[in-house]
Parts: structure tokens; C-alpha cells; sequence
């Protein structure tokens, strides 16, 4: 079942990449380009998925999770941060601040899909 | 003519440079304007972009939107999510959803754009962009249009497809004002925007604009905006005051330029005409001018010459000038004034008092009396002597000569003079006048009398005291009389015959002369007289020896015989006397007369010759018998030569003479007996008479009776009253008791049987006035009975006293002498003319080391240092030569051990009484060791005072009386900055060295401890400098002063030396304090530094990554074929792209591990880790790549293997490493993963069938950026990193790598050994 999700990401190429292998995938692709613009898209649109770049400009993406999991109608979207963060305490430290899975940058386009599909709610896995 | 062009000129000069000025103004204020233009149009630009851009994404959202329901959306729905929307996007004026058919079916918010509602696109301009969105399935953006809500807007249309479905679009309508309000918010107003679209065509802002503008291009969604900036004016315009001033003020100077300019050329020109005319004057004054100078010079240098020379005269002269100005009182003293007396030129003031308070207190009444008689009447030659004060103490004679300057009234206003030095002339003099004195003294005590006369008439200058005594003149009646006139000589012959004699050959010798005394008594004088020279004034020196008592002794007995020989002479008989052979010895002149023999017959006769007949037995019976008994008498005829007979009465009386037995006989003619008795009376009183008055006194004395007949004088010689009776014991009484036993005896001895008949003696008697005499008694036994004994004495007594005192006197004299000589502390010698030495004393004979015996009679220069000879040879030449009368020279002698010694030797002739130079007297004293102290002192002296100047310590003298510096050393002057003469003479708080306190301090120390050794002190330079010094001193007494000798050794730099290396410890505390402390700031400094490149290795693993997504992602959806078909060479190269896009990525990952390593900021997760799960793990990732190239991959390990301790990702990535690099190098053959367990370790080994290792390469192995084969071929991909990253990383996890291979196409074998988990691994629930 096409899911809706929202990606959280700042740059072009990348907000498009991601959002046509989604869309590809059939799935709703809702776009915010910073993090104020994808907390109000998220409260507004309430999406099964969130993808959530951590390199984000005034607001990184660890606070945007912490303020996404503060919206009581967003405490059980999945959250996935994708990120090209790759130190070691990164994946931890996403976590921490309320990510539910995390992926690295560069993504893989072979399973990209089936990694971001695993996040979906129950019922819209195929 | 030339003035005019050169005003004109400056004019265009002037305006040229305004002009210029105000251009270069004009293009800074444009070119200002220009910048600020650029700024403003990057700004609006960076402004706008993401306006535009991120404004477009609204659609995008909104097409999310629509598309997410699977039914479209219903309008309410768009409304409500549209009313979202737009709240974010402001520039956005509706957003509405147009269905399939191009008809715009929902608006939001249809307030304000119901025109648009239902509109169909197809009709509308917009068509062409709505057909490319549709076409394309992309977003576009159309060109800035008037849209039908009439605004200019642009309109951004996503198409909205589903599964290939199209279900219409959504768009974004965009106020393009809104879009520049916004982003040229902050734009001031001058500016005007223009903006163009991607064809060209302007759809904003004026049509033209004025100024200067800047045009740049605007990404807009998938087109692209011109945009265009400038202004009508300028916001900034030249300054209206600023041009004023550059023209204005620009030309205001020109002008006063020009004025001044051609005020001083007209001025220039007259002046010229002046200095023309001056300069031709100028020059001859010059000319003159020169000729002065050079004139003045000439003389001035001639004066300067003649200064100096008057300056080294009056130096040479030692001569010291000084001025008096009476009027002031003030006095000038030279320098040669004040080094006179040993002062500096700056140690004396100019003072009157200066001068008085250094005359010799003695000499002060004197010498002012004559100062201010000379001031009251002067005269001519102002002379002054007295004794003047010098700096150390003594005084020196200063000659003092003046003359006196009068003012133009006639007062003395000024004295000036000069002060000669006479202390040397005075000394001479003085040595002069004790050499005076003792001469005069020598000449007074003479015991010869002496008199000086001068000549041609002798007239007497000057007598001693043996004069005033022999002559009893007193000096006053004596000096400035003749001889003649004293009346001294009885006989004026022999003193013309002494003068002429000395007048002729210049002395007398021996003369004997009788001189009448004042008494009148005549003196017998040995003279030697002596022609001398006094201050050129002929004189006469005589030296008179008293020997009157010599010549009365003489006289006296000439007397005595020639009385004994007139009282024979006149008795009537015959006297005669023979010897025991007959030979008549003596016989009187009757003898002849009567008998008529001459004398020389005398001498030939026998005594019986004289008588005849019977007479001739008789006589020679009695004269037998006047031999045998002593006397006898007879009467006979004495015959005559002629035979005549006359009767004798003969008496003979046996006497002794010189020793011989002879008889003296006496014969009467006793034809005329009683006149002849007669005769003998008279002649007896005659005797007695003539003794009495030649005080003799004549006595007979009976031993039998023991009375004495005696002449009248007798009792006198005794000092006696005439006496009742004379015995023996008067005689006793009166003699002295020292001579009374001798006399005794000599009269007993004589007396007593077989005792000479005659005896002499001097004796001493004291007369009752207690005064000695000498008396000279002579006796004779006249009748002796027959025993022998003596019965009767006869004799005469004598005053000797006088004699005897002379004698006496002379002996004493002569002992005094023989004393001094002998016992001299000096040696002393008698030397002959010819050097013989002729009598020493015993000091001479200790000196010389010679016993008497042998050093007498030796030669002078035996004794002398031969290189002395010719002065002590020189020193008798003089003394002969007259040129002295003594000398007095340092020389060297010999001692008898060879040793040679300095002596002072002082010599004098010694003449005879003629006055011929007869021995040298000479006294010697050794003063070897004089000479030798002398020397010890000089080389003590010369030590010390090099010890003393030349030390590197500075060293002073001080008198502690007045602390004073006596003398101070160079480096003592060095230290403290002083020349010595401003030291010497100062204390040292004179010369602020020390301070008064600090000062006395020091004193009391030194004299409670009589001196200090190494005391420090702080002292100050003449500069202020503050000097540290170890002060030492002690006392020592110089020329009768107690002084201080003290050392000073500057150990200020010792003491700044030591205070350094304190500080310098302070300062290396504090230093390594601060080094801790940025040691501490560098460790924080390197930790954030540290965080500092984690945050970089963040950012670059972020940034590199991040488009290595999208060439990953894309090129990756493209290979899917996601994005359309591709053919069969797309795809081949677009998997190059994939390829190098996946080995950039694991480079960077490589690079990122290796500086996390290397940053020490790999953290690994170290905890026990079984390894049959891992191996499983790699096992399926490596598996593709083994089964894509055929080889086998084989995993051996044992099922009770141990967990090992490690960082199972990491241990993960070494392992896979290694196999894929195993599989990369295998082309055939397997690739075996094995595990063992051994000693606490595990070791993993990767074996593989490859090309296996050359020996060369092993070195290189886990070297970074190593990759074997490297230049052969590109067939095995890799970053070159993974060996070093897996072997670093295995050292985390205290692991050890090694390689080994059997060589090259044998295969390799890649071993980790790792260090065995003592527990065993908790189950990982997360994975």
C-alpha cells in the first residue's frame, strides 16, 4: 500500500532523487525544506513516514525529531533519519533524539525501498 | 617679457591641476557608486533565489497532497490544505487544482480570483506551459504574465500523474510583486529593478532607467530571470562644498600665487641690482678681512707660543705666581703655586687666609710685618722668605718676591709675585752651617789655640777658646786688633819673618815663637801658620801649641847646670870629677886656671899627674880611699903646668853618675883660707838665694837627729807656714796619701845599707788648703855610718805642678783619643799617602772580617771593590789637592770572605805641623744594611705600590683622622668613576660614595674589629651608579698616621649574577607555571582542536556524501530503468559511473576511518564477540564475488571456538576485507577463511591461491595507499587503504596482522590473531 511520506531535506537534488524513487514506488511524497516547514506539514498531513535529513540549516535534524515527537498526533509516526553522518556516536545520538531508523547517505537506489518500506506501519506493508 | 610667460604659464598650470582634481573627485564618488550598485544587485539577487525557488515548492506540496488521496481530493478538502499552505507561502496569491481537461475546477482562496474559476487553459496564453508540464510530467514555471485576476503573477503547474494516470495539475499562482517586495526588502528607494524573462521580454519595472546599471541572471524554476538594477541619479553626488573648495580655493591660490610670484621676481630683480653693487665691497672687505685674520692668527699664535714657553719657563722654574688684589682681598694662586706645596689645582681656594694659615707659625709675625711694610712703603725688590706649609705636612722654604700694581689714583691695588721653592738651597744652606758649626766648633774646641786673621795686616777675625786661655785675651779684645797692637809680640822681627815666610810659600810649619800673654807672661808657641782663602779674602790661619812648660823645663835645667857650673865656676878651688879609670870627666875653668892646662889637655890628664913628690902616693892612698869609704880629704900641692905649687885642701866624695862610680873633688887654696871661707859664705848665701828664687828649695835632713835644715822656701812647696822642725812625719803628713807609701819606701830603700846614694821622685802633696801639688824631690845620702845605713840626706824640692797638670792633661787627651778611635762603632783607619793602611781599629778589623795584625799594613785597594777604586782614589786626589778638606762618598768594599758591601766612607787629611799631608784619617761605616733595608723597602714599596695600582681591586688609602683618601688605584677610580685627583683628598661622603650614616656605620665596625674582611657594602659611582662592593680594610700607620688600607671588589655584577639566577629560578617557576598552564590550554586547545576536526571529518563525510547520493542514487534508478529504457551502451556506461561512484564512496569512507584512526577517535566497542556469526556474516557478503569469479570459498572453524575480545563491525570490515581482497588477487584455485585457538589467542586466517607476495613487498603491505601491482594494470579495484585501516584497527582490539607468502603466483596467507574473550558473549537481542 502506497504510504504517505514526508521528507524533511534541504537539498535539490536530493529532495528529488528521494522523492522520485518514492513516488516511483507509488508512494505520497510530501516536501518540506527545512525543519519549521516539515513540522507544519507534518501536524497538517500526519504522514506514515517521516525521512528526516540530520544536516538541516537553523534547526538540525535532531531537534526537529525531539519537536516532531513533542506533537502528541506525531508520537507514533516512524521517524528515519537519513543522513550522510557517519561518525560513530551519530547513530546513537539519532536515536536518542527520537528517530525510529536510520540510514546512510549515500543511499543505495537497489534497497533504498525495501529499507525505507520496513519503517511503514504494519498495514501498508506489502 | 619673461615674467608675463611664466604668470601665464602657472595659470594654465594652475587650472590643469583643478580640472584633474575634480575628475579624480568625480570618478571616486562614481566609482563608489558603482560598488555600492554591484553589492545591492548580488544582494537582491541572493535575496530572490530562494524566494522564487522555495516558494515553487509549495506546488510540489501541494501536488503530495493531492495526489495522497487516492480519489483526488474534494474542494473543501483543497481548500482546508491550500489555507495551510498559503499561511506559509505569502507570495503566493492562489493556488488552484485544474482538472484533466485544463479547466481550473478549485481556487484558493476564490475571494479575488473568481475570474479564474472554470477558466479553461486551453484558451488561455498560459497553454504552451500547461501542455510542457503535462508532456514533460515536471513542474514548470511559466513566464511572469498578466494573469486573469489581472496581476502580474507567474504560475508554477505540477502535473499530477498516478501509475501513469493523468489527473490534472496543480498550480501556484505567484504575485510577482510580492516576489520582488520580499526579496528587495531592505533595497533603499533609489534604486529601480528591472526584470526580464527567459526570452528577453521585460514584465518588470521602468523602461528605462538613467544611471548606470547591473544586469544578472535569476535561476527561476526551470527557467531563468534577468535581472537588472541601477538608479536615474546617483545616491551619491559630488559634494557642492567639495567642488567649491577644489575651484574656489584653487583659484584663490593661484591668484596669491601669481600676485607672489610676480611681487617677488619685481622684488628679485631690484635686490639683484643691490647685491651686485654689495657684492663687489663685500669682496674687498673679504679680502682685507682675510688678510686681519690671517694677520691676528700670526700674532695670536706668536702669543701662544710665547705663553707657552713663559708657561714651561715658569714650570721648569718651579716657580709659582700668584695675584693679591688688595682691594678685594681677593687672591689668585697658579697651579705651579698650589703643586708646590703638593696640591692639586682644585684642592686650594683663592684665599688670602690660604696662604697665611700655611706660614710657619714661627715665621708668620716676620713675614706678615714685612707684607705690610712692604704695602706701606714699598720698595724696589720685595723679597720674603719663610717656611710654607706643604700638603703633607713639611715645610718647605718659599722665597717670595712681589711688586706692586698702583690703581690710576697711585694706591697699591694689586701685588702679584711669585713663590720660589728654596727648601733645597735652604737644606744645602743648612747642611752648610752645620758643616759651618762643627768646623766652627772644632776650631773653637781645638785644644791648640787658633786665630784667624785677615790679611795684608793681620788684623784678627776671629780666636778660640785655647787663644782666650792662652793669652787670656777675651775674643773681645782680641777680635779686630792686630798681634802687634796687642802687643804679643816681644819681638816684631819674628812676626814679619812668620808673614813672610807664609806669605811666600803659604804656610809655616813648627815655628817657634815666644808670644807675650796678656798677663804679660811670656808663652812658648810651636806655631804653624796656614795662608787660607775666606770668601776669596786672604787670611792667615795659625795654630799656636803651648810649650812653654816644655821650654821652662829645658830652661830649668839649662839653668840648673848652667847654676851648678857658675857655682863651681865661682868657687874659689878647684872642682872636678873622674872616674874610677882617672879620666877627669868634668872640672871647672879655676881647674885650668890653676893649673894651666887647657881644656882639651883636660882630657888626657891623670889626676896624680897634678901633684908631685910625696903628695903623689898620699893622693893616690886617699883617692883609694874616697872609692873604697866614699870620701876623704887631703892637703897637697897642686901642681900647676908650669910647675908652680900651691897648697889644696882636697875633699873627695865618691859620686854617682849615669850609673859610673866617680869622684868629685873639690880643692881649696888654703893659702887664702879665710877670705876664701869668706868667699864661701857669701857664695852660700848667693845659693840659697838664687834656689829660693828659682823655686828650689834645698834641705838636709840627719836621720840619726831626725832634723832638717832646709832653705827658707822649703816649707812654702808644702804649702806651709815656715816650720819650728821638719821630720819626717811633716813630711808624711803632707804628702798624698797615695804617694806617701812610695815615697816612704823609695827614701827607705835608699836609705838602708847598700840603697843607692841618690833618688828622684814626684810626689803629690796636699796643701792645707786641700789643693794638690806636684813636688820633685831629689836626694842624697850624704853620710852613711859602717853598717851602710844612711845617716844624713840631702836635696832639692821642686814644684812640678804645673808640668804634672800638662802631662796629665795630654795623656787624658791622648786617651780620649786612643778611646774614641779603638772604640769607635764605625771602623776606623790610619792610611798612608801611598793607601797602606797604618793603624785600624777592632770595628774596622770586625768589618772587613781581617784580624788587626793582618788587616794593618795591607793596601787600601786590597780592600776596595775594584770598580770603586777611582772613587775613593778621587776623593784623597781632592783632599790633597786642597779642593777638601774631607770627604764624605758611598762606596764598596771587600770583606776578607769576598763579600762585598756598600759603605759610607768619610775621609780627612791629616797633615804635619809643616803642614804636609801626612796620613788620611778614615772612618767606615757598613751600610750594607742600611742599604739593603733601603732596598727591601724600595722593592716592599715597589710591590705594594704595584700590588697597590696596578690591582684589579680597588684599593685606598685612608687617613682615619679626618677619613680622608690619601691615594686611591685605578681601579678603584674605574669602579667609582672618580679621576684619582678628585678622589685624593676627599672622604667619601665628600664624594657621595657613602652616605653619612652608612659611613660611620662602616668606621665603628672597622675600629671595633681594627679592619673588615670581606664586608659588603653598597657604595655609589660618581654617576649614581649603585655599586656592590666586599669591602676589606686595615690599618697600617703611614708617615706617623694611622691609616686605613682598604679593598673593595665590585661583586655587583657577582651580585646581580646571583640575584639573576634567583630570579631566574623565580622565573623558571613561574614559567613552568605558565607552561603548565598552557600546557593545560594547549591540551584544551588540542581537544578542541580535536573536537574541532571531528567536526570537520563530520562536515566531510556529510559533503562528500551528499553528492555522492544523488550520482549513486540517480545513476542507479537510471540502470532500473525507473527513469525509461535505456539501451544497451547507456547502461554500460552509466555502471562505469556506478563503479567510480562506489569506489569514490569507499575511498572517502577509507579516508574517514583512517583519520578517525589516526585522530585517535575511532572508538570501538570492544566485548566478546563468538566468531562463528561474524565468519557466517562475511561469509555472505563475499559470497557474490567468489561465486561471480568460480572460486570456492571454504570456512574452517572448529564449533568450540572461543569468543574473542573485539569490535565485532570492525572485526566484520577486516575480515571481509580481507577476503575480497583475497578473492581480488585469486583468479583460480580457493580462498579458506580458517580459525584456531591458541595460547589465550584466536587467529584468523584468510589463505588464499593468488599471486601470492614478493619478499620486497612485505615491507609495504599495510601501508597506506599501497597497492601491489600499482602502473601494471587497473584490474584490482581498492582504495589502497584497507590493509592499513584493517591492520590499525586490529591494533585497537590489541590484535596483530601479519602477511606471509611462499612467494609470487604461490598464494598469500593474511593472519589476525586476536586476544580470547574470557566470558562468554551475552546474546545480542538487537540483531
Amino acid at each position: 500500500m502506497p504510504g504517505r511520506i514526508l521528507v524533511i531535506e534541504d537539498n535539490e537534488q536530493n529532495m528529488y532523487l528521494t522523492t522520485f524513487i518514492l513516488e516511483q514506488h507509488g508512494h505520497s511524497v510530501y516536501q518540506a525544506w527545512d525543519g519549521h516547514a516539515g513540522i507544519e506539514l507534518a501536524g497538517q498531513v500526519k504522514p506514515d513516514l517521516i525521512l528526516l535529513d540530520i544536516q538541516l540549516p537553523v534547526m538540525d535534524g535532531y531537534q526537529v525529531a525531539q519537536a516532531l515527537r513533542r506533537e502528541p498526533v506525531l508520537v507514533d509516526v516512524p521517524i528515519v533519519a537519513v543522513t550522510s553522518y557517519a561518525m560513530l556516536g551519530d547513530r546513537e545520538r539519532i536515536l536518542a533524539a527520537g528517530c525510529t531508523g536510520y540510514l546512510e547517505k549515500p543511499i543505495n537506489p537497489d534497497t533504498f525501498i525495501t529499507d525505507i518500506e520496513q519503517y511503514l506501519p504494519d498495514h501498508l506493508q506489502s | 617679457m619673461k615674467r608675463w610667460a611664466v604668470l601665464l604659464l602657472m595659470t594654465v598650470a594652475g587650472l590643469a591641476v583643478m580640472s584633474l582634481a575634480d575628475t579624480y573627485y568625480r570618478r571616486g564618488i562614481r566609482q563608489e557608486n558603482f560598488q555600492a550598485l554591484e553589492q545591492t544587485t548580488e544582494n537582491f539577487k541572493t535575496g530572490l533565489a530562494p524566494v522564487i525557488g522555495l516558494r515553487l515548492a509549495a506546488v510540489e506540496n501541494l501536488k503530495a497532497f493531492m495526489l495522497t488521496d487516492p480519489t483526488l481530493p474534494d474542494s473543501r478538502t483543497f481548500d482546508r490544505f491550500a489555507a495551510g499552505l498559503m499561511a506559509n507561502y505569502p507570495t503566493l496569491r492562489a493556488v488552484e487544482y485544474v482538472d484533466p481537461d485544463q479547466i481550473i475546477r478549485y481556487v484558493y482562496p476564490l475571494a479575488g480570483n473568481e475570474a479564474a474559476l472554470n477558466l479553461d487553459l486551453k484558451t488561455r496564453p498560459a497553454a504552451p506551459y500547461v501542455e510542457k508540464a503535462i508532456r514533460e510530467r515536471r513542474t514548470t514555471v511559466n513566464n511572469p504574465t498578466a494573469t486573469v485576476q489581472d496581476s502580474l503573477s507567474i504560475v508554477a503547474r505540477a502535473p499530477l500523474y498516478r501509475a501513469g494516470e493523468f489527473l490534472g495539475l496543480v498550480q501556484g499562482v505567484y504575485d510577482v510583486e510580492k516576489i520582488v517586495a520580499t526579496a528587495g526588502a531592505g533595497l533603499s528607494p533609489p534604486y529601480k529593478l528591472q526584470l526580464h524573462d527567459a526570452a528577453g521580454a521585460q514584465f518588470w519595472g521602468p523602461e528605462t532607467i538613467a544611471g548606470d546599471t547591473r544586469t544578472v541572471e535569476v535561476a527561476v524554476g526551470d527557467t531563468v530571470w534577468s535581472l537588472t538594477l541601477g538608479w536615474d541619479t546617483p545616491p551619491e553626488s559630488p559634494n557642492p562644498l567639495i567642488l567649491l573648495l577644489i575651484w574656489g580655493g584653487g583659484g584663490l591660490l593661484l591668484v596669491s600665487l601669481l600676485y607672489i610670484v610676480n611681487q617677488t621676481w619685481v622684488q628679485t630683480e631690484q635686490l639683484n641690482q643691490t647685491v651686485a653693487e654689495n657684492m663687489a665691497e663685500l669682496a674687498s672687505t673679504n679680502t682685507r678681512l682675510q688678510a686681519e685674520v690671517a694677520e691676528r692668527r700670526q700674532a695670536e699664535a706668536t702669543l701662544r707660543e710665547s705663553q707657552a714657553h713663559l708657561q714651561l719657563a715658569v714650570q721648569a722654574a718651579n716657580v709659582g705666581l700668584w695675584d693679591w688684589d688688595l682691594l678685594t682681598n681677593q687672591i689668585y694662586y697658579s697651579p705651579q703655586w698650589k703643586s708646590q706645596i703638593g696640591y692639586a689645582e682644585d684642592e686650594i681656594p683663592n684665599d688670602f687666609n690660604e696662604w697665611q694659615s700655611r706660614v710657619h707659625p714661627d715665621d708668620l709675625e716676620q713675614t706678615l710685618a714685612i707684607v705690610q711694610a712692604y704695602l706701606k712703603k714699598p720698595w724696589p725688590n720685595y723679597e720674603n722668605e719663610f717656611r710654607f706649609r706643604h700638603k703633607d705636612g713639611s715645610y718647605r722654604w718659599i722665597l717670595a718676591q712681589a711688586s706692586l700694581l698702583r690703581d690710576d689714583n697711585g694706591r697699591p691695588c694689586r701685588m702679584l709675585g711669585s713663590h720660589i721653592d728654596l727648601t733645597e738651597r735652604k737644606q744645602a744652606e743648612e747642611a752648610l752651617r752645620q758643616s759651618e758649626q762643627k768646623l766652627a766648633l772644632m776650631f773653637e774646641k781645638a785644644p791648640f789655640a787658633a786665630s784667624l786673621s785677615s790679611l795684608p795686616e793681620g788684623r784678627i777675625e776671629q780666636v778660640n777658646q785655647a787663644f782666650e786661655k792662652l793669652f787670656g785675651y777675651s775674643r773681645l779684645e782680641a777680635v779686630g786688633k792686630t798681634s802687634l797692637e796687642l802687643g804679643m809680640y816681644p819681638n816684631p822681627q819674628a812676626r814679619a819673618q812668620s808673614s813672610a815666610q807664609v806669605q811666600k810659600q803659604g804656610f809655616v810649619r813648627d815655628f817657634e815663637l815666644m808670644l807675650r800673654a796678656k798677663s804679660g807672661e811670656m808663652r812658648v808657641l810651636l806655631v804653624n801658620t796656614d795662608y787660607v782663602e775666606i770668601g776669596s779674602e786672604p787670611h792667615i790661619l795659625t795654630m799656636a801649641q803651648d810649650i812653654t812648660e816644655r821650654k821652662q823645663a829645658a830652661e830649668a835645667v839649662r839653668r840648673e847646670r848652667d847654676f851648678s857650673e857658675a857655682i863651681i865656676d865661682s868657687l874659689p878651688g878647684v872642682f872636678y870629677l873622674y872616674d874610677e879609670e882617672r879620666r877627669f870627666l868634668l872640672w871647672n875653668k879655676n881647674f885650668t886656671h890653676v893649673t894651666g892646662y887647657t881644656d882639651a889637655e883636660m882630657s888626657e890628664l891623670h889626676p896624680l899627674d897634678l901633684f908631685g913628690g910625696w903628695d903623689k902616693q898620699l893622693l893616690a892612698e886617699r883617692i883609694q880611699d874616697v872609692f873604697a869609704q866614699g870620701a876623704s880629704s887631703v892637703e897637697a900641692d897642686f901642681v900647676a903646668k908650669d910647675g908652680t905649687r900651691t897648697p889644696y885642701y882636697f875633699t873627695g866624695l865618691r859620686v854617682l853618675l849615669d850609673d859610673r862610680v866617680c869622684l868629685l873633688g873639690v880643692g881649696i887654696d888654703i893659702t887664702a883660707q879665710k877670705q876664701a871661707e869668706q868667699r864661701i859664705r857669701l857664695s852660700e848665701e848667693r845659693l840659697r838665694l838664687a834656689t829660693e828664687m828659682a823655686g828650689v828649695a834645698v834641705w838636709e835632713y840627719d836621720l840619726a837627729a831626725n832634723q832638717m835644715a832646709r832653705s827658707n822656701n822649703h816649707d812654702q812647696l808644702y804649702g806651709l807656714q815656715p816650720q819650728e822642725v821638719w821630720v819626717i812625719d811633716t813630711f808624711l803628713n803632707a804628702t798624698h796619701p797615695d804617694d806617701r807609701a812610695l815615697s816612704n819606701q823609695i827614701i827607705q830603700a835608699s836609705v838602708a845599707p847598700g840603697g843607692p846614694d841618690y833618688y828622684r821622685f814626684d810626689f803629690r802633696v796636699i796643701w792645707p788648703d786641700e789643693s794638690v801639688h806636684w813636688l820633685a824631690v831629689t836626694g842624697e845620702i850624704i853620710e852613711r855610718n859602717a853598717q851602710g845605713l844612711g845617716l844624713a840626706v840631702r836635696g832639692c824640692l821642686i814644684d812640678i805642678t804645673e808640668r804634672k797638670q800638662a802631662e796629665v792633661a795630654l795623656r787624658e787627651s791622648e786617651e780620649r783619643f786612643r778611646t774614641a778611635f779603638e772604640y769607635s762603632a764605625n771602623g776606623m783607619c790610619l792610611t798612608g799617602l801611598d793607601g797602606k793602611l797604618l793603624k785600624v781599629n777592632q770595628t774596622m778589623c770586625h768589618i772587613f772580617g781581617y784580624p788587626l795584625a793582618e788587616l794593618q799594613g795591607m793596601h787600601f785597594n786590597d780592600i776596595t771593590y775594584p770598580e770603586d777604586f777611582a772613587i775613593g782614589q778621587e776623593g784623597a786626589r781632592r783632599m790633597l789637592d786642597r779642593e777638601a778638606t774631607n770627604v764624605s762618598i758611598e762606596k764598596r768594599y771587600v770583606r776578607r770572605s769576598g763579600e762585598v758591601f756598600w759603605a759610607h766612607v768619610t775621609s780627612a787629611l791629616l797633615k804635619d805641623s809643616a803642614g804636609l799631608p801626612l796620613h788620611f784619617i778614615t772612618q767606615i761605616e757598613d751600610i750594607t744594611e742600611r742599604r739593603r733595608m733601603e732596598e727591601e723597602l724600595r722593592v716592599s714599596e715597589r710591590l705594594f705600590s704595584n700590588a697597590f695600582y696596578a690591582g684589579p681591586a680597588g684599593m685606598t688609602i685612608t687617613r682615619i683622622a679626618d677619613g680622608k683618601f690619601i691615594d686611591a688605584n685605578a681601579s678603584f677610580c674605574n669602579m667609582f668613576e672618580f679621576s684619582h685627583e678628585e678622589v685624593v683628598g676627599h672622604t667619601s661622603t665628600e664624594l657621595n660614595m657613602l652616605t653619612l650614616e652608612s659611613r660611620s656605620k662602616l668606621i665603628q665596625q672597622q675600629l671595633e674589629a681594627g679592619g673588615l674582611h670581606n664586608f659588603e657594602l653598597v657604595a655609589q659611582s660618581k654617576s649614581g651608579k649603585r655599586i656592590k662592593v666586599l669591602f676589606s680594610s686595615k690599618e697600617i700607620t703611614l708617615k706617623g698616621e694611622i691609616c686605613h688600607v682598604t679593598t673593595m671588589i665590585d661583586i655587583t655584577e657577582r651580585k646581580q649574577a646571583e640575584e639573576d639566577l634567583h630570579r631566574l629560578n623565580l622565573e623558571l617557576e613561574e614559567r613552568v607555571a605558565r607552561r603548565t598552564g598552557e600546557l593545560v590550554q594547549a591540551k584544551e586547545q588540542a581537544e578542541s582542536a580535536d573536537r574541532l576536526k571531528s567536526a570537520f571529518l563530520a562536515t566531510m563525510s556529510h559533503e562528500l556524501r551528499t553528492p555522492l547520493n544523488s550520482i549513486i542514487g540517480f545513476t542507479g534508478i537510471i540502470l532500473q530503468g525507473l527513469a525509461g529504457p535505456l539501451n544497451a551502451e547507456q547502461t554500460k556506461q552509466l555502471k562505469m559511473v556506478q563503479t567510480s561512484a562506489q569506489h569514490l564512496l569507499a575511498l572517502i569512507s577509507d579516508v574517514l576511518d583512517l583519520s578517525k584512526i589516526e585522530a585517535g577517535q575511532m572508538e570501538l566497542h570492544i566485548e566478546p564477540v563468538a566468531l562463528g556469526r561474524v565468519i557466517t556474516q562475511v561469509a555472505r557478503l563475499t559470497e557474490p564475488l567468489a561465486a561471480k569469479k568460480g572460486l570456492a570459498l571454504q570456512l574452517e572453524a572448529a564449533s568450540d571456538l572461543p569468543p574473542v575480545m573485539a569490535d565485532r563491525r570492525r572485526l566484520e570490515q577486516i575480515l571481509i576485507n580481507l577476503v575480497n581482497n583475497a578473492l581480488k588477487f585469486t583468479e583460480r584455485g580457493s580462498v579458506r577463511v580458517r580459525c584456531q585457538a591458541s595460547d589465550g589467542r584466536v587467529v584468523l586466517q584468510v589463505i588464499d591461491t593468488g599471486i601470492g607476495l614478493k619478499p620486497e613487498d612485505m615491507g609495504h603491505l599495510f601501508k597506506p595507499f599501497r597497492q601491489l601491482e600499482t602502473g601494471l594494470s587497473r584490474r584490482h579495484e581498492g582504495t589502497g587503504l584497507g590493509l592499513s585501516i584493517c591492520q590499525k584497527l586490529a591494533a585497537l582490539m590489541a590484535g596483530q596482522m601479519s602477511a606471509a607468502s611462499d612467494g609470487p603466483g604461490r598464494g598469500s596467507t593474511f593472519s589476525l590473531s586476536l586476544p580470547q574473550a574470557t566470558d562468554l558473549p551475552e546474546p545480542i537481542a538487537t540483531e
